[in-house]
């Protein structure tokens, strides 16, 4: 008797583990692993026109210290063309392909504006190489602006691994959850799960508190404006998600022990008045 | 009632093995896990904008030890630039980013504050409204920093044009006091140059507040 109830205890201890791990894992794959979440967050924290925003305001530096007017940048870049763009780099990074930036477009946009510009005000360039270095800066502040927005292919690489461990991961959650679980219904009894339902309740919950003291994403701010919106969104949606699961759980857990304790207490009272006991 | 006792005193039960699992998973964590995450999340919590700006109103200059007490804030103007023979005030930023060369003159941000004795790096841009008349200025000429905390006087002493990588040409640590004023060669240029415009200006007087 003894022995089993140590059993049984160490089995909700390891189920507590499984469906902890099978819910980091559902979580990760539904938000950060899942390109159309990136999609969403990207629509919801205005990303393509902050990136197309920034990309102006820098192309603008360039025209002060260049004598060119303002006028050559007209339709260089539009938020129709970025958010194509950015949406195929979604596409490559979630599927692990190489994001390359197409530039020549641009660049072709840019030369022929140059030289319509210079036409028009019928100004003669001494020296053309200054304006190639202009182009070349421009075209690099684009690249530049584009790499910095979508910074996460810095970690494409570790990030598919993981993307790819993902459902096994998940797949071997549920099947020793299961296991376990049947094991322990033949073994110890069981007749519910409230333990590891509460157990993992409270552990979300706790890591839901731990990250809002500890970690101060309301003002976040790396490389650009887009992505730190990008990274501050993704944030504040997993630790949303993560306080629901422990509402969820903690709910279950207790429904799930409330309802079997209220018939197990039920259950015994019939058997006394049965059986001819007093009932108090 | 007594059911209910039974149900909560069932419930009560469930609810301290499972604190009790999740006790032993936070002692796990702030035993060994808690070293790993923190610096990550020291990280990201300094990469905010959230540090409280100081006013740079308050920053005083330690004439003993001939240095700021106090530094400006990044991108906030710390001084006007005075050259009287070109008819020219301008803003003085701390930092120069293209950004904040829309605006004035950048200081960049690791060259010295005046005072402080070393090579002190002003940029801006070629237009007349900025540094485009700069080859005007002659050498005896003379350019005033009006900042926060005093004003400083210098005497031009030398002009220079300089490749862009020529990073030798805008020494910070010098034998005395030196105002570089720093600009694109040669002015009213189409596109990007690869030259630069140098003015070297040494200290001539300074009025503070230590």
């Amino acid at each position: 008797m003894k022995a089993k109830s140590i059993v049984f205890y160490i089995s909700e201890f390891l189920l507590t583990i499984f469906l902890f791990l099978l819910l980091a894992c559902i979580l990760l794959q539904a938000t950060l692993f899942n390109a159309s979440f990136m999609q969403s967050i990207i629509t919801r924290e205005n990303f393509v026109s902050d990136t197309t925003a920034q990309i102006e305001e820098e192309f603008s530096y360039y025209i002060l210290q260049s004598g060119l007017s303002e006028e050559v940048l007209n339709g260089l870049i539009t938020e129709s063309e970025m958010a194509a763009n950015i949406e195929e780099y979604v596409t490559k990074f979630y599927n692990g392909e190489e994001i390359v930036i197409a530039t020549d477009e641009l660049q072709t946009r840019l030369e022929d504006n140059i030289v319509t510009y210079l036409e028009q005000n019928n100004i003669v360039v001494a020296d053309e190489a200054s304006l190639d270095q202009f182009v070349k800066e421009i075209v690099n502040t684009y690249k530049q602006n584009v790499e910095d927005a979508f910074s996460f292919s810095l970690v494409q690489k570790p990030f598919i691994k993981i993307k790819n461990i993902l459902p096994f991961g998940l797949g071997i959650s549920v099947l020793l959850f299961l296991g376990l679980a049947i094991f322990s219904m033949f073994f110890c009894k069981r007749e519910n799960l409230s333990i590891p339902l509460l157990a993992t309740g409270l552990l979300y919950g706790c890591i839901w508190y731990y990250l809002a003291q500890n970690l101060d994403m309301k003002n976040f701010y790396v490389y650009t404006t887009a992505f730190s919106n990008l990274v501050k969104g993704m944030y504040e949606i997993i630790h949303n998600h993560i306080d629901i699961i422990a509402i969820i759980f903690l709910v279950s857990g207790f429904l799930s022990g409330g309802i079997y304790y209220f018939f197990k207490v039920m259950k015994e009272q019939k058997i006394k008045s049965v059986s001819g006991a007093k009932i108090p | 009632m007594h059911k209910a006792k039974n149900v909560l005193k069932g419930i009560a039960k469930n609810f301290a093995v499972s604190f009790f699992f999740v006790a032993f998973f936070a002692f796990l964590f702030f035993l060994f896990g808690e070293k790993q995450i923190k610096p990550y999340f020291s990280l990201a919590s300094n990469l905010s904008y959230s540090t409280i700006k100081k006013e740079n109103t308050d920053i005083s200059f330690d004439s003993v030890q001939k240095r700021l007490l106090d530094y400006p804030n990044y991108g906030t103007i710390w001084a006007t630039l005075k050259i009287p023979t070109l008819n020219l005030e301008l803003p003085v930023y701390h930092g120069d980013t293209l950004d904040l060369l829309r605006y004035g003159v950048g200081h960049l941000a690791g060259s010295y504050f005046p005072g402080e004795g070393g090579g002190i790096v002003l940029d801006a841009h070629n237009t007349d409204e900025y540094f485009g008349t700069l080859p005007n200025l002659p050498i005896g000429g003379t350019i005033i920093l009006d900042t926060i905390y005093g004003e400083f006087t210098y005497e031009v002493t030398e002009t220079k044009i300089i490749h862009q990588t020529d990073e030798a040409s805008l020494p910070v640590k010098t034998s005395e006091e030196t105002l570089m004023l720093y600009t694109c060669y040669p002015m009213h240029y189409m596109g990007l140059t690869s030259e630069r415009y140098v003015v070297y200006a040494k200290l001539i007087g300074a009025d503070y507040e230590s």
